[in-house]
């Protein structure tokens, strides 16, 4: 009976293993292995500090979002009452700080050059110009006696032209 | 969040901890941000080349994990669905920085029409120069950044961030043969990059 093995040396013989050959090693094999070398030494990125921190600012940037409407409402109301007390405020200064300046252009214009000095020196336009804020003042003043609800200063809250810039960034 | 509770968090699994954050937890998605915030911030850089709008998107990553976990199903890993976000944010600012430096070179010139001269940025200084502080580490990613952003995303998945290749062709949607392929020749296009380097490194 033939055999398909001879016992003594039967892989030899038959091939075996050693008749699969040799795997050939692709040219580029080393080099990639440089490649790879490479990429895996490159030093990790550091992560800043306040990474997480700024993360999180966002998300409560966006966690709020639905509630700015109520936000910009009490940022209106706060602005209204903000105005009006600077109305009050600024008036009572500006009766005290006026004074005096009125005081001192008139001597200068009645006693040296009466047309000339009230036309063509500061004192006047300054006056002038507190004046105008007077007049605004009252126009103000005017509004909160007669409909608060309607003042100025509250609808431009509103539209979000004259929110302070700190409240906005609490946002 | 306590100390204790931290520990008892950092003991979790993501799948566990990002079943607690679609339950509202904001602990446990600030210890899966520290778990990856490292190696996404890793992964971005390498992959858009620039250190601050790697962080950027890196936050923009955090964000949308936070915003949209509700949406993670589990069909993929955790890791997978946070690299996915990543990538693609970090394609779409390849895109519009390209788009930048494409309407920037080819509308520039060093006097216009009217004699007035434009302002070239300075790019001696550079915030990456925090990042890869050795020479070998910048010429290794300014090679990177010459390749294909195709080939570079798969080279930089497979051969920094150790990712598999069932996990990049996941994040990447492309089939594992795709993946291999892009990365043989990322990796050629890289050889040919850092040809000169090896000279220097190996055989000097």
């Amino acid at each position: 009976m033939t055999t398909l093995f001879h016992n003594d040396n039967s892989e030899s013989s038959f091939g075996g293993l050693q008749a699969l050959g040799k795997v050939p090693v692709p040219d580029s094999f080393e080099s990639a292995v440089r490649v790879k070398t490479m990429l895996t030494s490159l030093p990790v990125t550091p992560v800043p500090s306040g990474f997480e921190q700024a993360v999180l600012k966002q998300i409560g940037k966006q966690a709020s979002h639905p509630f700015k409407k109520y936000f910009y409402y009490g940022a209106a109301a706060l602005i209204t009452t903000a105005a009006l007390w600077y109305g009050l405020t600024s008036h009572n200064n500006q009766t005290n700080t006026v004074a005096p300046q009125v005081q001192t252009a008139v001597p200068q214009s009645s006693s040296q050059q009466p047309v000339q000095s009230v036309q063509q020196t500061t004192p006047k336009e300054k006056v002038v110009s507190t004046e105008k804020k007077n007049t605004t003042h009252k126009s103000l003043q005017k509004n909160s006696t007669q409909q608060p609800e309607k003042t100025k200063p509250n609808n431009d809250a509103v539209r979000g032209g004259e929110i302070p810039k700190h409240m906005l960034d609490e946002d | 969040m306590s100390a204790e509770s931290e520990k008892e968090l950092q003991k979790k699994d993501d799948s566990d901890l990002i079943t607690l954050l679609q339950q509202g937890s904001e602990p446990a998605f600030v210890i899966l941000m520290r778990r990856y915030k490292e190696p996404i911030i890793n992964f971005v850089y390498r992959f858009v080349g620039n250190y601050d709008d790697a962080i950027d998107i890196a936050q923009d990553t955090f964000v949308r994990l936070h915003k949209y976990s509700a949406t993670y199903t589990g069909d993929v890993k955790f890791t997978t669905w946070l690299y996915t976000i990543a990538t693609n944010l970090a394609k779409t600012e390849l895109a519009k920085s390209w788009r930048k430096h494409t309407v920037a070179f080819s509308k520039l010139s060093k006097e216009d029409e009217d004699g007035i001269e434009w302002e070239v940025a300075d790019e001696s200084y550079t915030p990456d120069a925090r990042v890869d502080s050795s020479m070998i580490a910048k010429r290794v990613q300014t090679a990177l950044m010459k390749i294909s952003p195709s080939y570079r995303e798969v080279v930089v998945l497979r051969d920094i961030q150790q990712l598999s290749y069932e996990e990049i062709a996941e994040i990447t949607t492309l089939e594992i043969g795709t993946v291999k392929s892009r990365i043989n020749r990322g990796r050629a296009q890289l050889q040919e990059q850092l040809q000169t380097l090896y000279q220097e490194m190996f055989e000097a």
